[in-house]
């Protein structure tokens, strides 16, 4: 997008700015556009491998022959149906809306902060998750008695109140942490950087906590905080779709509305409220509303990070910071990431699976040296 | 239009800032804010345009009280232009500029929007600069970026904090030039926060001097600015030299002693 840099500049004319406006705003659309075709098709390539590979003519025979069933022909095995509906298309639909969730949370709170290395991970949020988790895994017997080892139905899904316990105390423990943090910065005149500190230091506090449920835990429960920590995708059914699809589709929307106001935060918090924008309020209602997305997909993932941090910082350098298509590009970007990390992570090892969190600190721990060592980051707030 | 400041008293924490400031700016003024360093200058500009609260006093435009109108349409009104302004990555010079028509859209801009903002960027001659992101820019350039923002707020009061800090001479005379014709031609309000008392004393119609948190003088720019007070605010002694060209002030002592860690 830019030119001219250090040279001789030319002075376009009014028309010829105009045309340059609508380029760029088309040459977003476009880059929206290939990046759901491109999501789209790694979803239907990663639905075919697995433990058992299923042919692409059978995973489309699958998906489509309901919608026309004289034009596509039965799948070769009738396995194929319960393997791609029942096992692998759940775990798809999570991982993108995981993707999409985290990739959201990552560009908006480095937006609302005017901090290109803010995450769900340095505001505390997925500390205090796996503390939620730990917690409930250690202390689970302890708190519910032993209604914790019973399971339940809601509408005709059943659930496990051990992992229901887990789930809920990571969403709630998420939660908790952007709360601390915006009661610690509620003074109006409180600067950006004591909102990221006060996130690092809630994430000192719950760490502590998670270092004092290990140490109180038997093997079983400190293998299942490690696997917890680590992220992973596996044992996905619908009813965790249903719970998480709405809570991502009205956060994700709510954000695309402020994403206006973000765009003007980034020429500073003085600027914006000239610019006629409540910048505590847009603050704080940002930062729980990705707080919200991000915990609601963590409580059932587990820890998955580098997503929140590389999805918006590669979209950025691509379209630019207009925050209305940076947003849904950072989702869809974040959803392609998280998509092809966990296919690998599926069929580097099979039939045994790794969890995706170790495939994504490696590729984020890459992803920083380089934006370290070619100076990417791009902040001059 | 008409903006009224009465008993504004401002400060941080514990430290007082300012005290009982008042001044009236009227459509068609070039105000320029002078005082030393720390006198209140930019706390002053920002409690004006409401980025900050005023601790006491009543800020009110034709009659109407400040803190109760609409955030968008105070916007309308009222620009602001800070000393030094952020910039966050990948943003380029037409979308900063852009966004001087905030107050006047929602999600998107309208066509009329965008014409505004090339408009306002031609003015100040960044329009060869729009596909730079800013914070590539030196700093003088973004200085005319900021200031080609405010223009496309199309206010009718335009506040700016040492908007000239960073131009080079040509640059702080064009853009004191573009000031001046905003007043006159379009018939804006200025009020300007300077260090540079030859620029205030060339552009400006009414003068307000900040001292030790107070007012010290407010009035006509051949009034305030005289020998005496260059003396008392500033600690310096000065000539106001006239020629065909108009008035200059000319420096050539400063009273008792600068601090030694300078």
């Amino acid at each position: 997008m830019e030119n001219n840099v250090g040279g001789e500049v030319s002075r376009p004319g009014a028309e010829e700015l105009v045309e340059v406006y609508a380029g760029w705003s088309r040459k977003r659309l476009v880059f929206l556009l290939s990046m759901s075709l491109g999501v789209a098709v790694v979803s239907v390539l990663a639905l075919c491998v697995g433990a058992v590979d299923v042919p692409l003519a059978d995973t489309v025979s699958v998906l489509f022959r309901g919608l026309m069933p004289g034009l596509i022909a039965e799948p070769s095995n009738p396995h194929y149906a319960t393997i791609i509906t029942e096992m692998r298309a759940p775990r798809i639909v999570l991982t993108v809306l995981t993707g999409v969730s985290l990739g959201i949370a990552g560009m908006v709170m480095q937006g609302l902060l005017r901090n290109p290395l803010v995450s769900p991970f340095t505001l505390g949020v997925s500390t205090a998750s796996s503390f939620g988790a730990a917690m409930s895994i250690v202390f689970g017997t302890a708190l519910f008695g032993t209604a914790y080892y019973t399971s339940f139905s809601i509408l005709g899904m059943t659930f496990s109140f051990s992992s229901f316990s887990t789930v809920m105390m990571s969403f709630v423990f998420g939660l908790c942490s952007i709360a601390i943090v915006l009661f610690l910065t509620r003074d109006s005149n409180v600067s950006r950087s004591t909102v990221i500190l006060s996130g690092v230091i809630i994430s000192y506090i719950f760490q502590a906590g998670i270092m004092f449920a290990k140490y109180a835990s038997d093997d079983d429960q400190l293998r299942e905080i490690a696997l917890w920590m680590m992220g992973g995708l596996s044992n996905v059914t619908w009813s965790t779709i249903v719970i998480v699809l709405p809570v991502v589709l009205v956060c994700g929307i709510y954000l695309e509305k402020l994403s206006s106001d973000i765009n003007v935060l980034s020429s500073g918090d003085d600027v914006a409220r000239n610019l006629g924008i409540d910048v505590r309020k847009l603050r704080n209602r940002g930062l729980v509303f990705s707080t919200l997305i991000t915990t609601v997909c963590i409580a059932f993932t587990g820890i998955i990070g580098f997503i929140g941090l590389m999805a918006p910082h590669i979209c950025r350098m691509l379209i630019g910071n207009d925050s209305r298509y940076l947003l849904p590009a950072s989702a869809l970007m974040g959803a392609a990431i998280l998509l092809i990390s966990d296919t690998f992570s599926r069929v580097v090892m099979r039939p045994e699976e790794l969890p995706v969190g170790i495939i994504m600190y490696i590729i984020g721990g890459i992803f920083f040296i380089w934006l370290v060592c070619g100076k990417k980051l791009g902040d001059r707030a | 239009m008409r903006f009224e400041i009465k008993g504004l008293g401002q400060g941080y924490g514990d430290r007082t800032v300012l005290e009982d400031v008042s001044l009236s700016a009227e459509s068609g003024e070039f105000i320029t804010v002078l005082g030393p360093n720390g006198s209140g200058k930019s706390t002053l500009i920002r409690t004006i345009c409401n980025v900050m609260s005023p601790r006491q006093g009543s800020l009110e435009i034709d009659g109407r009280a400040v803190g109760g109108m609409d955030r968008k349409e105070l916007a309308r009104i009222v620009s602001y232009v800070p000393q030094t302004c952020a910039s966050f990555g990948y943003t380029t010079v037409f979308e900063t500029v852009l966004m001087g028509r905030r107050p006047y859209s929602e999600w998107s801009y309208s066509e009329d929007d965008i014409r505004k903002a090339i408009d306002a960027m031609k003015v100040m001659s960044v329009d060869g600069l729009h596909d730079r992101y800013v914070s590539n820019l030196s700093g003088g350039q973004m200085q005319r970026v900021f200031i080609a923002r405010s223009l496309a707020q199309d206010p009718e009061f335009y506040l700016f904090d040492e908007p000239t800090s960073s131009l080079d001479l040509k640059f702080q005379l064009e853009s004191m030039n573009i000031m001046r014709s905003m007043v006159k031609e379009r018939g804006s309000c200025l009020i300007v926060a300077l260090h540079d008392l030859n620029l205030a004393l060339r552009f400006s119609d009414k003068v307000l001097v900040l001292k030790d948190s107070h007012v010290y003088d407010f009035g006509p720019v051949s009034e305030v600015i005289t020998p005496r007070m260059i003396a008392e605010v500033y600690g310096v002694r000065a000539d106001i030299v006239e020629n065909e060209r108009g008035r200059y002030i000319q420096p050539y002592d400063y009273i008792g002693t600068v601090p030694c860690d300078l």
